[in-house]
């Protein structure tokens, strides 16, 4: 596949993201993990202050699940803009186009997997201890990064004909977040809340393909155990299936941007 | 043998005056949809058809706007075609613009890994190659500064350095040889003499006519999209010149009607 030939192109460009976005700053790259804490507090004040609630470690109920859904929401995000704002690339030089949503991908991956790796030696060190749960991270990484990437390149195709696609997207995400077991879990919704007739647990498995995902970070990195396999699977079959959809239109129309932009 | 194979090529864009990119734009767009008059077809090349041999240096000169800068994105595969077929045999490297994927913010070094591995090249193998960049490039002592401290003439040389380091068996250029000084001029010219001698080949995009003639086994002429004229550099040049020389006459004499 020409993308692995030119897998150093999405680095070095991974890592000029990287150098552009923490130029000029204080803390540098410690922002990656110091604004998920920054979250985390603030929805501890609002849940456990505010409106009380019985889940014990709120904090860290709400950063296992906050830090995967950070990394998915800033990976779509930036690689749905990244052809469009690589038009000077796309159009003088020819490289594979995808290099650029992988390249939005990787500067993502790398920040969360520093943030990742601090919370849970964090964790490790409060005591908490860490469990079987940890094993499964890197299939769970893996599979939040190909839902991501498919997803990604998918917008980034659309957003070279529509530029709506970029401004849709900030709400789109907001409520997708609200959506996702983030600061909730799927248990805490009560059973007999029906949407449309549905009931609400499973109206948001069916329709939300992240989170069955949230969820097995939620059970690896706070309940401390390997994920349900059931989570996994349906995790991976969504995974793959917007790696292959997204792959595949990107593909195709990827002939055709530089003269659509 | 041959390594670029042009087969009929047609490549037509559509223009698009005033084009739907909002959501009420693309709404009214799908109410009007059958008299959206502002897609307007432009047909930048018409049935082109051309073969270049491993090791020939093929000049390509024409008037602005004649299609000779979208052929060359064309055979790069930065456009599809929407006609005909191009094929390709061999590693390819285009230089459409000096210093295409150079960032302000980066030093020299990094700009030279991040180019490279734009044209396909693994970091590792442009690292070997940094001094010898810099040094064709004269910026050594420059090495480590972000390139927005440079001037114009160094970022250029860089580019262009970079480009020439290329182990790509076939090389397209467009226009990137008026740039530096004249002592880098000549020294990009005797750079493109070592290429062909290494029998490389070479496809140039060129307004100077003495460095097709100087440099190109075989040179065509496009004019508004169509392939006028092919063969040594001294006939199509002089087919290219002449045709010049009677539309500027023709431009003379309408103004001179038109004063009178």
């Amino acid at each position: 596949m020409s993308l692995w030939r030119y897998r150093d192109a999405a680095l070095s460009l991974a890592l000029l993201n990287l150098r552009l976005r923490y130029n000029n700053t204080l803390i540098g790259a410690s922002w990656s993990l110091v604004n998920p804490l920054f979250f985390t507090l603030i929805f501890t004040f609002v849940f456990t202050v505010l409106l009380p609630n019985e889940t014990p470690d709120f904090p860290v109920f709400v950063l296992s699940a906050l830090l995967a859904w950070n990394y998915f929401q800033a990976a779509v995000v930036n690689a749905a803009i990244s052809v469009t704002n690589g038009r000077g690339l796309v159009l003088k030089i020819a490289f594979p186009r995808a290099v650029l949503p992988a390249a939005a991908i990787l500067t993502e991956l790398v920040t969360f997997s520093l943030a990742l790796s601090v919370v849970i030696g964090l964790l490790y060190l409060s005591g908490r201890g860490l469990g079987t749960g940890i094993l499964a991270l890197p299939i769970l990484v893996g599979l939040l990064t190909c839902l991501a990437s498919g997803l990604g390149a998918l917008l980034a195709t659309l957003n070279v004909y529509l530029r709506d696609t970029q401004e849709f997207l900030s709400v789109f995400m907001f409520g997708w977040f609200f959506m996702t077991p983030i600061i909730y879990s799927l248990e805490s919704i009560p059973p007999e809340r029906l949407i449309l007739g549905m009931s609400a647990r499973t109206l948001i498995q069916l329709i939300n393909p992240l989170s069955p995902l949230i969820s097995a970070f939620r059970q690896a990195i706070y309940e401390r155990r390997f994920p349900d396999l059931d989570l996994i699977s349906l995790s991976a079959l969504a995974a793959l299936f917007f790696l292959a959809i997204g792959a595949r239109v990107f593909g195709r129309a990827s002939r055709y941007f530089a003269e659509s932009l | 043998m041959t390594c670029i194979e042009v087969y009929n090529v047609t490549k037509t864009f559509t223009i698009v005056r005033d084009r739907a990119r909002t959501v009420s734009g693309f709404f009214i767009d799908l109410i009007r949809f059958w008299r959206r008059l502002e897609r307007v077809p432009f047909t930048a090349l018409r049935e082109i058809q051309l073969s270049v041999a491993q090791g020939e240096a093929l000049g390509i000169i024409g008037a602005n706007g004649s299609g000779k800068s979208t052929l060359l994105k064309l055979i790069a595969g930065i456009y599809a075609p929407t006609s005909g077929t191009i094929s390709v045999r061999g590693s390819l490297v285009a230089l459409l613009e000096l210093g295409a994927g150079f960032h302000s913010e980066l030093s020299g070094r990094q700009n030279i890994l991040l180019n490279g591995t734009l044209y396909g090249h693994t970091r590792a193998e442009m690292a070997r190659r940094v001094s010898e960049i810099a040094a064709f490039a004269e910026i050594e002592p420059f090495l480590e500064t972000p390139i927005k401290y440079y001037s114009s003439g160094m970022q250029a040389r860089l580019a262009f350095a970079v480009a020439m380091a290329t182990p790509a068996e076939i090389i397209l250029m467009d226009e990137v040889l008026a740039v530096g000084d004249m002592a880098f001029q000549a020294r990009c010219l005797a750079k493109l003499r070592q290429l062909k001698a290494e029998r490389r080949t070479l496809v140039l995009v060129s307004h100077s006519m003495d460095v097709v003639r100087e440099l190109c086994d075989r040179a065509i002429w496009l004019d508004h999209g169509c392939l006028m004229a092919e063969g040594t550099p001294e006939e199509v040049v002089a087919a290219y010149q002449a045709h010049s020389a009677r539309q500027n006459a023709q431009i003379a004499s309408a103004h001179a009607s038109g004063a009178s």
